[in-house]
């Protein structure tokens, strides 16, 4: 049931943002709008799911304003990749809160530590290709934060430096 | 002491001293005025076209930062001042003197102070066109916040002085509590490459190599143990300051009740409502979604409880004003934004019919 629901949020979106797209790429299209809505959906639980499709719809409306159909691949490539920063550094964050809190030990954080570092090296490529530059220094920065985390842990909390987010955490 | 300071106090003495004058004095402070913004700071401060001169033709620029000082003299005063500026450098020997040759380390290339200006001028209206489309509205190197005065503006690498900034968030929240600096640090790239590098230096995670080839710069971090902010001034936007500094005079049980990005949301908020009550137009932010979030749920709810409780505390009115008004409860609303998912977080703060 929530896979056909899905499937037609997915049309639905694709109807709206993938309009005049040109032929060739409408299939690429379509898979990073649907990375995007699974985005909104993944894990809602009991929240409305028409309001999560107005709200992400107007978002995605609003981010797409005033690009042509033939840059709205790349676009859509953007949208991606700023997704993938912010839920990375957004888990890189999380760990590191529960190192400080001792909810769990550095050792026992290491190997998820680890993971999130990779993923972040696989993402730098594409972070470094950015055309938007605010976005590319914002992404940087995002990722830089969550590389210090990670080291923050891996590092079995020495007196190293670390985030100043994960600062105010620890001296809050 | 901060750049921007000892910058402050150069200027107050140098106010009246030919372009001359400001070049030695910078010589035995070099180091307080080698950023950008000092730089322009300086070239800002006395607006004549001879000083401006002078500023430009100082040997002690690089070429990339004279191209970037003549780019912004050309957007914000236009290319027919930028042009007179530079025949004023003519006429005063600045752009042919040896000592006006700059030589840049950095591509072993040298240019005299002219070239690189003049390339600033053709290029200045274009560049800036180019930069405001490919930026899609970025903060690059378009203006990101204008005074009120509306002289100019300031883009990567400006802020406001702790001065200034201390009264614009004083006038609109100061009715909450009196405001105070706390600590700010704020370096030059130079200063703050040092800061990192006194750690890590000798390591597999200096500077160069390891934070230059993966993430090019950094836009600051802590040094945890002496719990002292590092912010990259090369980074900071006219935003900065006052948002750090408010940061700085939210109560302490603030950030722990919301987590980190409510409290950026939230701080970024309270930043831009302080500069457009102080009249300062084309502020970008530097938390776009966190800020997006906040400026909706602030629709639904107004502003009051995020301020009583960002500057006094009242962090569980706060929570059953979010209850009450909205459609979500808050602890889900918290965990959405800890997890920067902003469409559920948005959704969670749509209106409780």
């Amino acid at each position: 049931m929530m896979a056909e629901n899905r499937e037609a949020r997915y049309k639905a979106v694709a109807d709206v943002v993938l309009s005049g797209i040109p032929d060739d790429t409408y299939r690429q299209g379509l898979e990073r709008i649907k990375i995007l809505v699974d985005g909104w959906y993944d894990g809602a639980g009991g929240i409305d799911p028409d309001d999560l499709f107005h709200i992400g719809l107007a978002d995605l409306k609003k981010a797409l304003a005033d690009v042509p159909p033939s840059k709205r691949l790349q676009k859509l490539d953007t949208l991606v990749i700023e997704h993938k920063v912010e839920t990375l550094s957004a888990r890189a964050f999380r760990l590191a809160c529960r190192v400080v809190d001792k909810e769990m030990s550095a050792n026992a954080a290491h190997a998820d530590a680890q993971a999130i570092a990779r993923e972040i090296d696989g993402l730098l490529p594409q972070v470094h290709q950015l055309k938007d530059i605010a976005l590319k220094e914002r992404s940087l920065r995002e990722l830089a934060d969550a590389d210090l985390e990670c080291r923050y842990i891996q590092e079995g909390q020495h007196d190293g430096l670390t985030s100043i987010r994960l600062n105010q955490y620890m001296h809050r | 002491m901060s750049n921007k300071q000892e910058l402050g106090n150069h200027q107050e003495r140098s106010a009246h001293s030919s372009p001359k004058d400001a070049t030695s004095m910078s010589g035995d402070s070099i180091e307080v005025v080698e950023s950008l913004p000092a730089w322009n700071a300086v070239l800002q401060s006395n607006p004549t076209l001879k000083w401006q001169a002078g500023v430009l033709g100082n040997p002690h620029l690089t070429t990339v930062q004279r191209q970037a000082l003549a780019s912004r003299l050309g957007r914000v005063n236009g290319n027919r001042y930028l042009q007179r500026v530079l025949a004023q450098m003519n006429a005063s020997g600045l752009g042919t003197e040896s000592s006006a040759v700059q030589r840049d380390d950095s591509d072993n290339t040298s240019s005299t102070a002219t070239d690189s200006a003049t390339s600033a001028t053709t290029d200045s209206a274009a560049n800036a066109d180019q930069e405001n489309a490919d930026n899609q509205g970025s903060d690059g190197e378009t203006p990101d916040v204008m005074p009120p005065e509306a002289e100019g503006g300031s883009g990567t690498g400006d802020y406001l002085e702790k001065a200034k900034a201390l009264k614009v968030i004083q006038d609109s929240f100061g009715s909450y509590k009196t405001m105070v600096e706390g600590t700010v640090t704020i370096l030059a790239q130079a200063e703050f490459q040092s800061a990192y590098d006194n750690k890590y230096g000798t390591t597999i995670y200096s500077w160069e190599k390891y934070i230059k080839p993966k993430f090019g710069n950094l836009g600051g971090f802590a040094d945890k143990d002496k719990n002292i902010n590092y912010i990259n001034s090369n980074i900071a936007s006219s935003t900065t300051v006052p948002h750090e500094m408010l940061h700085n005079n939210a109560d302490l049980s603030w950030s722990p009740f919301v987590g980190s990005n409510i409290d950026e949301g939230t701080t970024e908020y309270l930043t831009f409502v302080a500069l457009k009550a102080a009249k300062y137009t084309g502020m970008t932010s530097k938390y776009p979604n966190q800020y997006g979030v906040i400026t909706d749920l602030v629709a639904v709810m107004g502003d009051e409880p995020l301020k009583q409780a960002y500057f006094k505390g009242a962090n569980e009115d706060l929570r059953k004003a979010f209850n009450r008004k909205c459609k979500g409860a808050w602890v889900d609303f918290k965990t959405k934004m800890d997890e920067a998912n902003w469409t559920q977080a948005k959704a969670l703060a749509v209106a409780n019919p």
